[in-house]
């Protein structure tokens, strides 16, 4: 079943075409690894496929079943908002109809159960800017997870993170895979990708080429991708 | 004692009511557009404001009705006031977030030059104007002394409802300025929300500018709000803290006002600033004592 999908598209800004003649499709259960260098475009394809930017041509396409939890890269955010961990993890659950009325209470316990579950419960009143790298991932996954996703995007998620707060992401990140959500990673790096993506894209060139892990993870390949 | 207190309140109750109101309501709004990364435009609007105001008073004597009434009492009917001054005020807002959508950066120069040019406006048509320089000076230094029973009412209406507005939408513009990508992905409508905020934020400012000054316009949307940032832990404590900073402050400068005999709206001003000070040193104390993780 697909839940994403692109249709030669043209991705960019007006005037300025980033990616062109771009084809993909993430299907229910897929782990899509998205790599590239810096200027490569993740981030305007990822601003496109969430729907934040438009189109230059070509279409986007959403399946039935789609619904997305996106977890940002926590250096992007505001880090002198004074808003509350359970703050950040209730705007997983805000919707276009409940903007402007009260949660639900099942829907805050699931909230509830989402913290628990990437281990941040004890955190809840603290300010999320008094994180670490590793605990604001965290609870950016459980505000993601609390939008009861079938398409999980994560932007540079290891980005400012040490490494063993980055086997715990990913280990969670392991986890939500296996209960049947599709995951699509951005990422600098492609050895997190090993044992784990199903499908490789790699923006080269201005174009969007599926790749395999093998030789994306050979010397010529990496040099390739990260030049 | 309670004799002297009742003759004040008697003499100042409309603009005591006035000042507690813009004291309350004023910081909050600049609270969310200190979160929304939107000081700059804050501090320009409220020049803005004050030029549609000047422009109205100077266009005062084509309206024989409104300039008979001037004429009568003394001052300008606060509808008509308000009209100019929040028009001022929701225009800017309207042309800033125009030209935001539109280019990339290039903002803060252009709320530079504009800001500018409603100063210049401002002395202009204020000075090309007919009114006595006594209505202007109460208005532009913030002598809320002056405000009348209509004046009350008009911040008041606009205050309530402006109040009433952002509390229901205050989860959609919070959320558009934290993380606009998620507001996007999940289907928020940005364009709707912001402009609610610009146009509530625009009759707010004509309304505080035409009854308290642009002086304690300036002061309140934003002092209260930067020393409260940095010691709140959630969202409800911060909006607590910048109603609570502004309505010490304009408590406290009554007595002050009266006893140095000076304009209300800059003792209120420096007030809130020196409490804005205080409090941002306790909070810097507290969080060096505080427990680390």
């Amino acid at each position: 079943m697909t839940l994403l999908a692109l249709q030669q598209a043209c991705i960019g800004y007006p005037g300025v075409v980033v990616l062109d003649d771009v084809n993909l499709a993430v299907e229910a259960g897929d782990y899509v690894g998205l790599v590239g260098a810096n200027g490569s475009g993740k981030t305007t394809l990822l601003r496109t496929l969430l729907g934040v930017q438009s189109l230059l041509e070509g279409s986007l396409q959403r399946g039935s079943d789609f619904r997305l939890g996106y977890v940002p890269q926590q250096m992007n955010l505001d880090s002198r908002f004074p808003l509350s961990v359970w703050e950040v993890v209730h705007m997983g659950l805000f919707r276009p109809g409940n903007l402007l009325t009260r949660t639900p209470p099942a829907d805050q316990a699931f909230a509830e159960s989402c913290l628990e579950r990437v281990q941040m419960a004890h955190r809840r009143q603290a300010l999320f800017h008094s994180l670490s790298g590793g605990q604001k991932q965290r609870v950016l996954m459980a505000r993601a997870l609390a939008a009861k996703p079938t398409l999980l995007l994560l932007d540079e998620p290891l980005a400012g993170v040490d490494a063993k707060a980055s086997e715990i992401v990913m280990e969670l990140l392991d986890e939500v895979h296996q209960e049947g959500c599709a995951v699509l990673l951005v990422t600098h790096n492609p050895l997190h990708l090993r044992d784990r993506a199903t499908s490789l894209w790699v923006l080269r060139h201005g174009k969007v080429e599926a790749a395999s892990l093998q030789d994306l993870l050979s010397p010529e390949g990496l040099a390739a991708v990260l030049q | 004692m309670k004799q002297l207190l009742l003759d004040y309140w008697y003499l100042f109750q409309d603009p005591f009511i006035a000042s507690l109101l813009v004291g309350i309501i004023l910081p909050l709004i600049g609270g969310l557009l200190l979160l929304r990364r939107a000081v700059f435009l804050g501090v320009a609007v409220p020049q803005f404001s004050a030029a549609g105001l000047a422009i109205g008073l100077w266009l005062l004597p084509w309206w024989p009705g409104l300039w008979q009434e001037f004429l009568d009492h003394g001052h300008p009917e606060m509808s008509y006031m308000f009209a100019f001054a929040g028009g001022g005020a929701v225009l800017a807002l309207g042309a800033f977030s125009w030209w935001e959508s539109r280019h990339r950066g290039g903002t803060e120069g252009l709320l530079a030059a504009g800001f500018a040019v409603a100063s210049a406006m401002s002395l202009l048509f204020l000075s090309m104007g007919p009114l006595g320089a006594n209505l202007v000076d109460a208005v532009l230094k913030g002598e809320i002394l002056y405000l009348d029973h209509h004046g009350l009412i008009v911040l008041a209406v606009v205050l309530s409802l402006v109040s009433v507005i952002l509390l229901a939408a205050r989860r959609p513009i919070l959320l558009i300025a934290f993380d606009p990508d998620l507001a996007a992905t999940l289907g928020v409508p940005r364009t709707l929300f912001e402009r609610l905020l610009w146009l509530c934020v625009g009759l707010s400012v004509g309304a505080g500018v035409v009854t308290v000054g642009p002086v304690l316009v300036f002061g309140l949307l934003f002092l209260p709000p930067l020393a409260a940032r940095g010691a709140s832990g959630s969202m409800p404590g911060f909006f607590i803290r910048c109603s609570l900073l502004g309505l010490i402050a304009v408590l406290a400068s009554w007595p002050l006002c009266l006893w140095l005999e000076q304009p209300y709206g800059p003792t209120a001003v420096l007030l809130s600033g020196l409490l804005a000070l205080c409090f941002h040193g306790i909070s810097r104390l507290n969080i060096a004592k505080g427990p680390r993780y």
